[in-house]
């Protein structure tokens, strides 16, 4: 019996032909090349095991060199994947993977809002849905360490950054989302870290310093607050807090009409 | 012969729409809360490759460690085995007791079996697994397990116990220390009267 089934997936998958390839790999000329260095963040890392004394706030995170997709995903790449992976689809996706609110903005399964939106973000995706699309294509979700050090951006115009930050995140969330071309790149060349979505992370949970053992994981109320005044680097950088703070209150399943996401890809 | 018919039709369905081998041995779909649809392949500690379906038919009790871990994960264990010894003699027979890895780069399955002797695990109950990265990440999203990996190899990461029923939805979960043994049994109950 199960020979008989493996035997009609083995040609199913040869009649098939590409679909059998394990591994796609990243097309790089819609990725950006960021070179290792070294970024402070705005909150401290620090170790919540038994004897482990607190980093310095502003000790350096070192990162690794990485590609990162140069724009957010858009609906128009996010309706070829649920087309090649009909689970994803809003009609199929199960429970465990996303809530009620999944891919809010699309008509139905297979209509993304059509050419109008193809260009613009995708957003309504979970944690889960976001990590697959990224696997799919050879890729990862990008680290925290790994989006944060995108935004620093070596230190230029970080200024300027924190203000277009606070002011994006004042504004309500717009009817329809800019096309991501749209977004103004910074020094490495990355486009719209601010000003189009908040985007999921690989990592999101572990967003602020100690708070996984403290509240054992429990996201309460209470946590950012106390969790998060701790070791900040600059009591300033309230954009940095609203994003720390965003992410460690997600869960994996949680979508919202204004988070995101984008790839990245560790082999340079 | 209808009936051997009937599954190889299944099966072929289920391979068409991606699901793992082992659900279309049990026909039913899965709730869609289930950990079980998480498609991810696992190593046992001896060895045994398998998908987290295999566990479905009966109660798991599941949580996450790392077996370099000097001081928390020893205490999950042993929180889990009070558990087990809490249990009426009838339904630990019925119950699995699964530890999942966050490291797959340390945690080979021989040091998975290395773990469970030390800490002199019933192998008749219990089983240790390894994963891959992706899968790691995907099992403690869906369990609610935070954790970070350090740059000293060593992970920080929430302690959370979790009851699955028999098609791998989470009925009860405790997350901290201060495991209790009787609320576990008090559910374990509950899900063997449903039967």
């Amino acid at each position: 019996m199960r020979v008989i089934v493996a035997t009609l997936a083995a040609a199913l998958l040869l009649a098939s032909g590409g679909a059998a390839q394990a591994q796609p790999q990243p097309a790089s000329d819609d990725m950006v090349l960021l070179p290792a260095g070294n970024y402070i963040p705005a909150f401290a890392r620090q170790s919540a095991r038994a004897g482990t004394a607190p980093s310095s706030p502003d000790r350096p995170v070192r990162v690794d060199a990485f590609r990162l997709d140069r724009y957010p995903v858009t609906n128009g790449q996010f309706l070829e994947f649920v087309r090649q992976h009909p689970d994803w689809r809003k009609s199929r996706v199960k429970a465990l993977f996303a809530d009620q609110h999944y891919l809010e903005r699309w008509q139905s399964d297979l209509d993304g809002g059509g050419e109008r939106s193809a260009r613009q973000p995708v957003t309504s995706v979970s944690w889960f849905a976001a990590h697959a699309y990224c696997v799919s294509q050879g890729k990862d979700l990008p680290t925290t360490d790994q989006w944060e050090y995108a935004l620093s951006d070596r230190g230029r115009n970080q200024e300027e950054v924190k203000t277009a930050a606070l002011a994006w995140y004042g504004r309500p969330n717009p009817q329809t989302l800019p096309d991501v071309e749209t977004a103004s790149a910074n020094g490495f060349g990355v486009h719209g870290l601010v000003g189009l979505v908040w985007e999921w992370t690989l990592d999101f949970q572990n967003a602020l310093p100690g708070s996984d053992l403290r509240n054992g994981g429990d996201k309460g109320g209470g946590q950012f607050c106390g969790g998060a005044s701790f070791g900040a680097k600059d009591a300033s950088d309230y954009a940095a807090f609203m994003r720390y703070s965003l992410r460690s209150s997600l869960k994996a399943a949680y979508t919202t009409e204004n988070l995101g996401f984008r790839c990245a890809s560790r082999t340079p | 012969m209808s009936g051997k018919k009937r599954a190889s039709i299944v099966g072929l369905l289920c391979l068409l729409f991606l699901c793992p081998a082992s659900a279309a041995d049990r026909m039913s779909p899965l709730p869609g809360l289930s950990i079980y649809n998480l498609t991810s392949r696992w190593t046992r500690q001896d060895g045994v490759e398998t998908d987290l379906s295999a566990f479905r038919g009966h109660p798991v009790i599941v949580s996450m460690i790392y077996t370099s871990c000097p001081d928390i994960c020893p205490l999950v264990a042993e929180n889990m085995e009070q558990i087990e010894s809490a249990l009426p003699e009838r339904l630990r027979s019925q119950v699995t007791f699964a530890l999942f890895s966050f490291d797959p780069d340390k945690d080979t399955p021989s040091r998975l079996k290395d773990f469970a002797s030390l800490h002199r695990l019933d192998m008749r109950h219990w089983a240790l697994f390894r994963g891959d990265d992706a899968g790691v990440r995907e099992l403690a999203a869906a369990l609610d397990i935070s954790y970070r990996k350090n740059d000293d190899g060593s992970f920080d990461h929430a302690v959370v116990i979790s009851l699955l029923d028999a098609d791998g939805v989470v009925v009860y979960r405790q997350v901290g220390f201060g495991t209790d043994a009787k609320d576990f049994v008090s559910h374990v109950e509950a899900l063997a009267g449903t039967k």
